[in-house]
């Protein structure tokens, strides 16, 4: 088990290196479908978890609070692949226009690819971080956190913006610019 | 007002000139630069022996140019083509430069070489090509970030009994610049961010906004993806 920085930096490396490929107008669509995501989850996160305690109580009647740690952010870390996996495979909100020649139109591809690979391992890795590690119980992760981990955890999307209304501010203005045309 | 206040104005400062220059360079021209700049800073910093090996190459030639021009002006002063004999001019370029000049040399060419690109791309490349923007004012500021640990360690000694504590002493080779950079980061965003209080939650979602609204903005019109 290596560094769980590396980790989630190697989820993140490969998101770039899908938007290098696919190109920037695409990424764009899938930037707004990543933000909507965060933006749902964390919306629910707090009216969900009773919720979720509660059927976690009823189904498997144990206090096992590790178990039930790693309960809840499987069911947010599935949710959250799950949308960020339909709006990868499927159809996705497209920009209008060409995108630029290369080298400018590959780098910016690299550009909106690294904040969508920012935003998808950064969120993956919050909602381990706010439960514990979990998957280190099943051995997948080290949670023993070095001392890069423990500054990048800072500035993980949600620990910059813990409350979901700020993140409709880039929906709503994404969701204008493409009604406009 | 925190100890820290005047500094991180003078950075915002700073930020906002490279921002504008880069919104007035372009984008074409800015990333030109980067790349020569960051590219040449490591390619020297790796090679440092042989830059001064070039270098001194160059210089024997002009020496050597020097030393005929001199020779032959001097034996016209004697009034024989020929001359005495004498050699009129005999210190080479390797006494000029030791090999403990290899760091100075390094940086004296790659300012040389920035110097020149950022002249060369005003004058070669048409302003069609490099379009103004936010994404040219953020290299611009990716550009003024990066001359910060190259340039201000270098300048602190004229500078005497300055309490500047945030950029590192220069740095040997890629580690040294690295620390210089995450430093300056450090104290420069750092500060910055610390100083927005409560309001940082929505500056960051303005900062993810404006960020992929100047990517938008970049698709030409007329065409489909």
């Amino acid at each position: 088990m290596g560094l769980i920085e590396v980790y989630f930096g190697s989820i993140a490396g490969i998101i770039t290196m899908i938007g290098l490929a696919q190109g920037y107008a695409r990424e764009l669509g899938r930037s707004m479908i990543i933000i909507v995501a965060i933006f749902l989850l964390l919306y629910v996160q707090d009216r969900l978890n009773p919720i979720l305690d509660s059927v976690w109580r009823m189904v498997f009647s144990a206090e096992d609070v590790g178990a039930q740690q790693l309960f809840l952010s499987n069911f947010y870390l599935v949710t959250f692949v799950v949308i960020i996996f339909a709006g990868y495979a499927g159809r996705v909100i497209t920009f209008s226009g060409q995108q630029w020649p290369m080298p400018q139109g590959a780098i910016l591809s690299c550009l909106v690819g690294a904040i969508n690979g920012y935003l998808i391992s950064g969120s993956l890795w919050y909602y381990q971080h706010i439960y514990g590690y979990p998957l280190a119980n099943l051995g997948w992760i080290n949670p023993d956190l070095s001392p890069i981990a423990t500054e990048l955890v800072r500035y993980l999307p949600q620990n910059i913006m813990p409350s979901p209304t700020p993140w409709v501010i880039p929906i709503a203005i994404l969701l204008l610019m493409r009604v406009r045309g | 007002m925190s100890e820290s206040t005047p500094g991180t104005v003078a950075f915002v400062f700073y930020v906002l000139l490279f921002a504008w220059v880069g919104f007035r360079r372009g984008l074409f021209r800015e990333l030109l630069v980067l790349v020569v700049s960051v590219g040449g800073f490591f390619l020297l910093q790796q090679n440092q022996g042989l830059a001064l090996e070039i270098v001194r190459q160059v210089l024997g030639i002009v020496f050597g140019i020097v030393a005929v021009g001199a020779k032959f002006l001097a034996s016209l002063g004697q009034g024989s083509a020929g001359g005495n004999g004498e050699p009129v001019y005999t210190l080479g370029p390797s006494d000029w430069l030791s090999d403990a000049d290899q760091p100075t040399v390094s940086f004296l060419v790659w300012s040389g070489l920035l110097l020149f690109t950022y002249l060369l791309t005003n004058k070669a490349i048409p302003d069609s090509l490099s379009t103004s923007g936010l994404l040219a004012a953020m290299l611009g500021v990716g550009n003024g970030l990066f001359y910060i640990p190259t340039f201000a360690p270098r300048l602190m000694a004229f500078i005497p009994e300055v309490g500047v504590t945030s950029v590192s002493s220069p740095g040997t080779g890629m580690e040294g610049l690295l620390q210089s950079v995450t430093d300056m980061m450090h104290s420069g965003f750092g500060d910055l961010w610390v100083a927005l209080g409560p309001q940082q939650p929505i500056l960051a979602a303005i900062a993810l906004t404006v960020l992929l609204v100047a990517v938008i903005s970049t698709l030409r019109r007329g065409g489909q993806t």
